[in-house]
């Protein structure tokens, strides 16, 4: 069905790409971030959701074709049809039915409730195709709900002592769920970098519920950010930028902070847990949900999650790709 | 054990000075003190000895989650600590009720008493711990299983939080926490008392440590109130003779006697209380040996006597900090240095040679320093006397509470005759990412220095060389090989990670032939690692006299000494 090549996952029955590296014909995009929609590509066809994310990605010119979520259709000899992943806004798994049964590839997910994003599905299947950026037992998210408590308490005791909340966060999908979960427990308009506001606006523009925002970065010089929460992606970290937030807490949200030593080496105030993708038990639940006999781990841990499965009795294995998971901003 | 976790929260997740002593301040001030006592020992780095290995641990989790080793071992490669990753691991052992004995009970009545234990019992006892237990505790009292429980503050970050919760002099609660004791609650009462204490006659005074002269030479005052004494190169040591004991202490408050026997023993005939400054100084035939070869004593636990042969090993006296049990060090330099003199007169009355007394070049500081640096090329040639120690003489009317400690270190390519920085620069780099954030000290010298012009060695002038001979005569007697100081200063500079203190000669006072003084920069200390570390501590590197305020409180402060109307010398 899915062949390796030095473009990305090939489907020569369907003559198709997932989330090809280097430009192709045809390109099946689970969802919009750099490490799975790469520009170049003659044609991309995604989930409806994800075309807005899309095109700000590449332009107005590229050709971008949608499906909703569930609708089947046919590329040579394979049906295929996309299924919400919950990762982020559009994201999806891929279904491919074809002569060697039906296999699913999952993209990025996560079985956590998101307000921006649909909920996953599982879709049944005979091979599955996972992702394992936290594939490995220590990796268990809390409750959404007690992280993002947790945030809003280390912002006001950062209000308390006069001092800017800055928050380090995935451009796409991370900072949109923080401000919108964050809207369910406050109504103070929050403050992000510039790179952020786009994606914002996009994800505003597709009904989702978040915090009023503020751009950052063109506030008149001399404007005190004390006591505020400014959202920022990694690579500002470091920048003259920084310089205009005053007297700052930083924190850095993702699941890579699980571990204390990773973020002590970077030396965050604070490391918030809060992860799109799908922790150890999820990864679990979810291959076993699909009912699949075969089970491909890519990305992050895939070996040891392969390894475990095959423990456990099923048919398992890894495949190369160029996802990156969590972006650690290195 | 819950307050204490959330102590160890609030510290861990702040990279600032500050915030942690605050943190420390607040449970201190609430704490019952039995538990309070506990946390100052867990605070102040100090350990239970390994109760339980770190294998036992791990098979523990183990058991507890049906993993297989091979997976826990592909987590540990992650996380890159034992007792956080079966802590991380046992996340998926819920916690069944919840229980908060307070810390003193877990140490005294779980925790110890597992060392009695056998195995079995010992894996009974705390997998049925943990299930009362959240994720931070669990970590929390894995570490203190394995006798590796580390808390990113320093003593004295503890001693100044104890000082703010008791309302004492940081002097007064550094002093009580040196030395051997042992966590309870009537300790920790005591280490609070306002009454003075002095259960513990092994403790050594505060130790007087060199600090960057801040401001211009001026600050000095008159140069007639300086002396000008050799700083030896070894290990900065307080000599405790009191009663019918002798303590050894490091400057890093950690007591050596029992690695320099022979010290000791030369000391039991000093007069009952009576405390020396100085250092221990690897020597033999009246010259020193290398610093590497003291480290092999300062290394070694064992076989101390065989190296007592091979190393042997001098006190070098810099000054006499009690006398006959009486604290002299208000007196003026020149009395007590008198005392000094008699007290370890040259004979084998004390020991021998054991005991030295350092010297003190006697031509004054306003004679112009060409003469003594010169001297320094005889001086090195024992490799360890690079170092020159300048004191100040009690001056009357003088605020001498901040006296200056200079030490002069050269750095050079002998080859050449080039300051060659890097290699300095390299160890205090090392030296300052060490200390960043663990706030453990790492006795590693060297941390602050003096850059001289190697003047000794490239410029061979008669050792009577007059006094008065002036600046004219001295420059021109630079040869072309000899660096000049602009030349240091400028490779300095280039060195990011430095704070540069630039000083006028305080020996010459020629702006011609300045003094830089080094240190790692401060802004390291707040930033602990990583790149964006680096990126900020290149951008808070700062030269010469305009550091702005917040980085100049972080430049470390020296203890004064108590210096009360001195005499005239």
């Amino acid at each position: 069905m899915l062949s390796e090549t030095p473009a990305g996952v090939y489907c020569s029955a369907g003559g198709f790409y997932i989330d090809p590296w280097l430009p192709v014909e045809h390109a099946l995009i689970t969802h919009a971030h750099g490490d799975h929609a790469r520009p170049g590509s003659a044609a991309y066809l995604c989930a409806d959701a994800s075309v807005a994310l899309l095109r700000r990605r590449f332009g107005a010119d590229a050709l971008i074709e949608s499906l909703p979520y569930g609708r089947r259709i046919t590329r040579g000899a394979i049906t295929v049809s996309f299924h919400p992943a919950g990762h982020v806004l559009g994201s999806a798994q891929v279904r491919l039915e074809g002569p060697d049964g039906v296999w699913v590839l999952s993209g990025d997910y996560k079985r956590d409730d998101d307000p921006t994003c649909a909920a996953f599905e599982p879709v049944p299947c005979d091979t599955f195709i996972t992702e394992s950026t936290f594939g490995l037992p220590i990796y268990r998210w809390d409750p959404s709900s007690a992280v993002i408590a947790d945030i809003l308490q280390w912002w006001d005791s950062n209000r308390d002592a006069g001092k800017s909340s800055v928050l380090f966060c995935y451009t796409i999908g991370k900072a949109q769920r923080l401000l919108a979960e964050l809207a369910r427990v406050t109504d103070r308009p929050a403050h992000a970098h510039g790179m952020m506001l786009p994606m914002i606006e996009a994800y505003r523009e597709a009904g989702v519920t978040m915090l009023p925002v503020r751009p950052a970065t063109e506030q008149p010089r001399g404007t005190s950010f004390a006591g505020e929460l400014v959202l920022a992606p990694l690579s500002a970290r470091g920048t003259p930028w920084m310089r205009r937030l005053g007297n700052l807490s930083d924190a850095f949200a993702s699941g890579l902070m699980r571990v204390r030593g990773v973020r002590r080496q970077r030396s965050f105030d604070r490391g918030f847990v809060l992860s799109d993708h799908a922790d150890w038990p999820a990864l679990l639940r979810t291959i076993e949900e699909t009912g699949a006999r075969r089970v491909l781990a890519t990305h992050g841990h895939a070996e040891p999650l392969a390894r475990f499965l095959g423990e456990q009795g099923l048919q398992s294995g890894t495949i190369r790709t160029a996802w990156e998971g969590e972006p650690s901003g290195d | 054990m819950i307050r204490f976790a959330r102590l160890f929260d609030e510290i861990d997740q702040t990279t600032s000075t500050n915030a942690k002593v605050s943190a420390m301040t607040r449970y201190f001030a609430s704490a019952p003190p039995a538990d309070a006592a506990w946390a100052v020992f867990f605070l102040t780095g100090r350990r239970l000895k390994r109760l339980v290995p770190s294998a036992s641990i791990r098979d523990w989790a183990l058991s507890a989650t049906g993993l297989e080793p091979w997976i826990l071992n592909e987590c540990y490669a992650v996380v890159g600590d034992g007792a956080e990753t079966a802590a991380l691991m046992l996340d998926q052992v819920p916690r069944e009720h919840t229980e908060d004995l307070p810390l003193a009970q877990w140490v005294e009545q779980r925790i110890l008493p597992l060392r009695q234990m056998d195995a079995p019992a010992q894996q009974a006892r705390v997998t049925s711990w943990w299930r009362s237990l959240d994720r931070l505790q669990r970590f929390i009292l894995l570490k203190l299983l394995t006798g590796e429980l580390r808390v990113g503050v320093s003593q004295t970050l503890v001693s100044r939080a104890l000082a703010q919760a008791a309302g004492l002099p940081v002097t007064s609660i550094a002093a009580r926490l040196m030395g051997e004791w042992t966590p309870h609650a009537a300790w920790y009462a005591s280490l609070l008392s306002q009454a003075p204490t002095d259960e513990d006659r092994s403790r050594p005074y505060p130790f007087f440590l060199a600090s960057p002269l801040e401001g211009g030479i001026e600050a000095l005052g008159d140069p007639a109130a300086w002396v000008v004494e050799w700083k030896w190169d070894g290990i900065r040591a307080q000599l405790v003779r009191r009663g019918d004991a002798v303590h050894l202490w490091s400057r890093g408050e950690e007591l050596i006697t029992h690695r320099f026997p022979e010290i000791a023993a030369a000391a039991t005939r000093l007069p009952d209380g009576t405390v020396l400054d100085g250092e221990v100084l690897a020597f033999r035939e009246d010259r020193p040996l290398p610093f590497a070869s003291l480290q092999q004593r300062i290394g070694r636990q064992k076989q101390v006597a065989q190296l007592v042969r091979t190393v042997p090993v001098v006190f070098m006296t810099y000054d006499l900090l009690e006398d006959h049990g009486e604290d002299i060090r208000a007196k003026p330099l020149a009395e007590r240095r008198a005392l000094m003199e008699i007290r370890l007169k040259p004979d084998t009355t004390y020991g021998g040679s054991r005991l030295r007394l350092v010297e003190v070049e006697d031509r004054p500081l306003h004679n112009r320093c060409g003469p003594h640096l010169r001297t320094t090329g005889q001086r090195t040639a024992g490799q360890s006397a690079d170092r020159l120690h300048l004191r100040r003489v009690a001056r009357r009317g003088a605020r001498a509470l901040c006296q200056g400690v200079f030490r002069a270190v050269e750095r050079r390519n002998r080859r050449n005759g080039q300051v060659d920085p890097a290699p300095h620069a390299r160890a205090l780099r090392s030296c300052a990412s060490r200390r960043a954030g663990t706030g453990i000290r790492t006795g590693v010298r060297g941390h602050r220095a003096l850059l001289t012009t190697p003047v000794g060695d490239c410029c061979p002038v008669p050792a009577n060389a007059a006094v008065a001979e002036g600046q004219e005569a001295r420059r021109g007697r630079y040869p072309g090989n000899c660096p000049r100081p602009p030349d240091i200063e400028s490779a300095i500079a280039r060195s990011s990670d430095l704070a540069i203190f630039r000083l006028p000669d305080p020996i010459s006072r020629s702006p011609d032939h300045p003094i830089l003084m080094v240190s790692p920069n401060p802004g390291i200390r707040k930033a602990p690692s990583g790149s964006d570390a680096a990126a900020q501590a290149r951008r808070s590197a700062v030269t010469g006299s305009a550091m702005p305020s917040s980085v100049r409180q972080n430049v470390p402060k020296c203890i004064p000494m108590l210096v009360r109307a001195p005499t005239s010398r």
